[in-house]
């Protein structure tokens, strides 16, 4: 990592997006609930994130180009801030597993079957490791290009599901019980767009002048769009059909067919979710290593990413039993336990630190100059 | 630092390799595959038994058209093995083959309506979970054995499957019948009020001697069951409630002798509307047509006698929309899917109707809005009598 | 046979780093350096016995749902 490399607004703008695309890929979790309504979950989550942002931005405003590990330290002290990191350390390496064990299933499962999944873990991860080794500045400047690839393909393949696609489908709307609609606005706020949590471990990155309010509200509202566009192609296209299959982006791009000769162009979507993964994946690599590196107080997470990488491949394989029930867990169990990290973990911070200000000077609020990993 | 830089070159190769190779692990040259381009699915000798009959492409005895009819052999094989659900089968089916059957190409799945008649939801159960298979892969209900039909030869296709999908993409231009793809099929069977329908094929044979493969109405299915059929005028008629027909003609009895008309224009809307707990359907057809042929020999293009003919069009639409839903009233079977469109407008009042929906159907009331506007009359103006006849 | 070759591989990988550390003296990050290598080679050692446990995203899951009760109904 590149100490002088640095993001900008317009930068951090596209990995944000980059990566809150790469989430919306794993769309099942509100397809499967929601079914031919889940396109609402996009808006009520969206909208019910808002506090959540409000929480990552109030830290952020109070504690300027800190990264979400050194705000711990400096609103908690040093051994309270620290057990918090873990938390949050903790949680960066379980979305990282996640997301790397279904993206690893992805193409044991649907591109090249009977490939082991862990050569396929371990080739994934060495890219991802070197890749951040280079730090996320280039990462972030690959972002704008990777963000409108995946636009560029979302609407082409929109526009060749039109085809396809039936307006009827969408209806009859909001039938389904009151809690589903909770449980689908629950799992898009915890499980998509809470996850940009990460992005307060990247702070120290941002060029100082960076404002990081409008880029967050801005990708945000792109996420809407996207995300809103995905879900509506594949109520379209898949309609009844959509709470029963596995993946709906890449089912809808399998139904394409014109005129027998633009056909089996799921491949695409591979690529796409492919690349998006791998994005993301590098980002939570930065956050976990980078959790690492300030709990025990090293210069850069630099040398550890490597054996990091391999613990989360290792790790990745222990929790493979699992992914059998991922559906389930994803939607059903891991929105409360994202909650907690995602928005109450944030939101005491957030208000110890104004308790804080209220009875401290302003010095207190100040962590020992050896504890900042500048 | 300069044995760091050696050993970081050496690693990127051995990644390099291990990125590029992992691909090969299920890798399979094509010459290694077994191309399948229908499948053909009888009742096998025991309970859930099936006899699947696999048409494999034969690349090299494809003729070109270098070639011309050389006789090489025919450019497909047809490879049939029973076993206890489609997997099984297809499985044992490796025993005989040198290849791998390999399904992305499959263009057609015909199924005997011995085996529709039980349940075909086992066989789409199988293509639905194959990551190989097409999700658009058309349905066919063959009247006789599957794999008699997946036999008939074609003059103008080298691959009877091949031959099978044409006819089918024909039929769904001519608005005669509605292809039915895997995925469209799954989707109106997992919706309520609506009994949806497959194509059926069957063999004839010609004046020649020659047996060929033709379109032959639609199976009508409940819950993946077949329940009943539609002959080739009703499946016509569906086509028109479904809003599907864009092109076609039809053929009007009037002024002593007969009529022929173009349709250049077709719109159908149904809106279904809820009163006292009973659905009521009010279906409006409007369309267009150019005259193309007759033998009436008087003028037929005054105001009067197209008023006429519009009539007489208008009558004829409403009559065969009136028994195809007869038929499938008595049936209990609402291939229309009056009972879905009621459920997306008023989902709370009909909700509890479908649970009892073939019952519902059969009482189920419809109101008609036809409008039919002869435009053109051709490129003459009156027709063309003998001298000395009318003028 | 693959698990071997894998940890071969990520073990020599994580290796590129270690002749840096050991000159400059970076003994923090050869701590969690070594930490995180006998995790790996602990968990490749497990995995190669067939010894599976229970991970602790496996013990959350187990925790939220069975303990605190905190699920939804079960619809996916």
């Amino acid at each position: 990592m590149n100490a002088k490399s640095r993001i900008s607004g317009l930068q951090f703008f596209t990995v944000t997006a980059c990566f809150l695309i790469g989430t919306f890929l794993r769309i099942t979790s509100i397809t499967s609930v929601l079914a031919n309504d889940a396109w609402v979950s996009v808006f009520t989550g969206a909208v019910a994130y808002l506090p959540f942002l409000a929480v990552f931005l109030g830290l952020v405003k109070r504690y300027p180009g800190k990264s979400l590990f050194e705000i711990n330290e400096a609103v908690f002290g040093a051994v309270a801030g620290r057990i918090l990191s873990c938390v949050y350390t903790y949680f960066f390496t379980m979305i990282l597993t996640t997301t790397l064990l279904d993206m690893a299933n992805f193409i044991v499962g649907f591109i090249m079957p009977g490939t082991p999944i862990t050569l396929v873990l371990a080739a994934f991860m060495v890219s991802c490791v070197y890749a951040t080794r280079k730090g996320l500045e280039p990462l972030a400047r690959i972002s704008a290009l990777l963000a409108s690839g995946a636009c560029l393909v979302l609407v082409v393949n929109s526009l060749l599901t039109v085809a396809n696609a039936d307006t009827r489908y969408l209806f009859p709307m909001f039938t389904l019980p009151f809690l589903r609609y909770v449980q689908g606005t629950h799992t898009t706020i915890s499980l998509y767009f809470g996850e940009s949590i990460v992005f307060l471990t990247l702070l120290p990155m941002l060029d100082t002048k960076t404002d990081i309010k409008k880029p967050m509200i801005a990708s945000l509202l792109f996420a809407v769009v996207i995300a809103f566009l995905a879900v509506t192609r594949e109520i379209l296209t898949l309609g009844p059909l959509l709470p029963y299959v596995a993946r709906p982006s890449y089912e809808t791009m399998r139904i394409i067919d014109i005129e027998t000769i633009l056909t089996r162009i799921e491949s695409i979507y591979a690529f796409i979710m492919i690349s998006l993964t791998f994005f993301k994946a590098c980002t939570l690599l930065f956050a976990s290593a980078s959790g690492i590196a300030q709990i025990t107080r090293i210069e850069s997470p630099k040398p550890i990413l490597f054996p990091f990488g391999a613990f989360v491949v290792v790790f990745a394989l222990q929790t493979y039993p699992i992914v059998g029930d991922f559906l389930y867990w994803s939607s059903n169990v891991s929105p409360f336990i994202f909650t907690i990290i995602e928005f109450i973990l944030p939101l005491l911070t957030l208000l110890a630190a104004w308790t804080k200000g209220f009875i401290g000077s302003s010095q207190r609020l100040h962590v020992k100059k050896g504890a900042v990993r500048k | 630092m300069k044995s760091r830089s050696f050993t970081a070159y050496l690693l990127s190769g051995i990644l390099l390799c291990c990125f590029l190779l992992t691909g090969c692990t299920s890798g399979a040259q094509i010459d290694q595959l077994a191309i399948v381009m229908g499948v053909g699915i009888d009742k096998g000798s025991a309970p859930d038994n099936y006899l699947v009959t696999a048409q494999i492409a034969r690349p090299s005895h494809v003729r070109t058209a270098n070639e011309g009819g050389a006789a090489q052999g025919k450019p497909y094989l047809d490879i049939q093995q029973e076993g206890k659900g489609i997997s099984m089968a297809m499985y044992e089916m490796m025993r005989q083959m040198s290849r791998r059957a390999y399904l992305a190409h499959n263009e057609v799945i015909v199924i005997s309506e011995d085996v529709a008649a039980e349940t075909i939801l086992p066989i789409l159960d199988y293509f639905i979970r194959s990551l190989e298979a097409k999700f658009t892969v058309d349905l066919v209900i063959a009247r006789g054995t599957a794999s008699g039909l997946l036999a008939a030869d074609s003059n103008l296709e080298q691959m009877p499957a091949k031959h099978l999908q044409n006819l089918l993409e024909n039929q769904v231009k001519n608005a005669s019948i509605e292809e039915m793809p895997l995925y469209k099929f799954l989707s109106d069977m997992l919706s309520p009020g609506i009994a949806p329908t497959i194509p059926i094929m069957e063999l004839y044979t010609d004046e020649t001697g020659i047996q060929n493969a033709r379109v032959q109405g639609a199976a009508v299915f409940d819950g993946g069951t077949l329940a009943g059929t539609l002959s080739a005028e009703q499946t016509r008629t569906l086509q028109l409630v479904r809003d599907k027909v864009k092109s076609g003609y039809i053929n009007l009895d009037a002024f002593g002798s007969y009529v022929s008309l173009d349709i250049t224009h077709s719109k159908t809307s149904v809106t279904p509307r809820v009163e006292n707990g009973r659905v009521i359907a009010k279906i409006r057809i409007r369309q267009e047509y150019i005259l193309i042929d007759t033998g009436v020999q008087a003028d037929i293009t005054t105001e009067d006698a197209k008023a006429q003919l519009e009539r007489l069009a208008a009558m004829r639409l409403i009559q065969s929309v009136e028994s195809l839903l007869q038929d499938t009233k008595a049936q209990g079977l609402d291939v229309c899917g009056f009972g879905q469109m009621a459920y997306r407008k008023y989902p709370r009042q009909v909700e509890a109707l479908l649970e009892t929906w073939p019952e519902q159907y059969k009482a189920l009331e419809v109101e008609y809005d036809v409008e039919t506007v002869i435009t053109i009359t051709g490129s003459i103006l009156r027709p063309m009598a003998p001298k000395g006849g009318e003028q | 046979m693959i698990i071997a070759g894998v940890a071969a591989m990520l073990i020599g990988i994580a290796a590129l780093d270690l002749p840096w550390l050991i000159r400059e003296k970076k003994r923090r990050e050869l701590i969690v350096y070594a930490i995180c290598l006998a995790a790996v080679s602990a968990y490749i050692l497990l995995y190669a016995l067939d010894v599976r446990f229970v991970t602790s995203l496996g013990l959350l899951h187990r925790f939220f749902e069975k303990t605190l009760g905190l699920h939804y109904g079960g619809f996916t």
